[in-house]
């Protein structure tokens, strides 16, 4: 391999590299032996967000939601049927 | 040469057997049902759903990337949708399979019998991280090469290197698109029969009627 040929191939292996890898690498947040991303915390930290606020957001914006009242429970033969009652079988 | 069949009795059919094992799963009406328990009106309820939602995109975006195979998002944008939508929809259905996770267990989601249903949610979302780690290694670029060059140490500790080799992207992509899902999918299924048949848990302080 000639040093043109070789300059060339290494020209052409970087430009597939730098087409395929950030520009700069991530940013990290150090917390003694933890060592996270900011991206990842930031994702963990909105799942929190959102996992408090399916607990304290009442569904349908507050109303109280009868899901019994309508359509009426249909019982199957042999009687009714109690969904979720805390130990059905 | 007229021999009578007779009807087979119930016991002797396996037929019939098999029917009345499946119908008996769940309790009548409660495969699909139409109504629920007044506490399951709560957002925290909704992530089960969620991630089954998530799976159902997963595995339809995962099948159309099979057709165009591997390299196919490197070289059409087509390509490159569907392997983004395959992406994201992974990283939905995590979100949504871990705060599920998160409500069940601090509702004790195990109780009233419901054991099986607990361990087969720990069993889909372990074998959901197997799914998606081999999804990585089958990204023909070199962040699935730099991946596998990670993993095979840790791999290797635990003496399957020589069963499930992650520098073979042959076989990381198989498991990817057969084993695995079908682990998954299996468990899946077994886990919402579960749930079907005892009933989604109620919250620990509800009282009896609510």
């Amino acid at each position: 391999m000639t040093a043109a040929t070789e300059k060339v191939t290494g020209m052409a292996l970087m430009s597939v590299v730098s087409a395929g890898t950030p520009a700069e690498p991530g940013h990290y947040v150090q917390w003694g032996v933890i060592s996270i991303s900011l991206t990842n915390l930031s994702i963990i930290l909105i799942m929190i967000v959102v996992f408090v606020l399916a607990i304290l957001v009442p569904m349908g914006g507050g109303r109280h939601v009868d899901v019994h009242a309508d359509p009426p429970p249909r019982d199957p033969p042999g009687g009714p049927v109690d969904a979720g009652d805390g130990g059905r079988r | 040469m007229t021999a009578q069949l007779s009807p087979p009795t119930r016991s002797s059919s396996w037929t019939v057997r098999l029917r009345d094992r499946i119908t008996g799963l769940v309790p009548p009406g409660e495969a699909l049902p139409d109504h629920q328990p007044e506490y399951v009106a709560s957002w925290i309820y909704v992530f089960g759903v969620l991630t089954l939602a998530g799976l159902v995109v997963v595995v339809g975006s995962g099948v159309v990337l099979t057709i165009g195979g591997v390299a196919w998002w490197h070289v059409s944008t087509l390509g490159h949708f569907v392997n983004s939508m395959h992406l994201w929809s992974v990283e939905l259905f995590f979100a949504c399979m871990v705060i599920h996770l998160w409500g069940k267990f601090w509702m004790a989601a195990w109780r009233g019998r419901r054991t099986m249903t607990w361990i087969t949610g720990v069993v889909a979302f372990v074998a959901s991280i197997g799914t998606a780690f081999t999804g990585y290694l089958s990204q023909s670029n070199f962040d699935s090469q730099w991946i596998s060059t990670q993993a095979k140490d840790g791999i290797n500790s635990v003496g399957v290197g020589a069963w499930f080799n992650v520098l073979n992207p042959g076989q990381m992509l198989l498991w990817h698109v057969v084993l695995l899902p079908l682990v998954v999918g299996a468990i899946t299924v077994l886990h919402i029969v579960l749930v079907r048949r005892h009933g989604v848990v109620p919250p620990i302080d509800a009282e009896q009627g609510d």
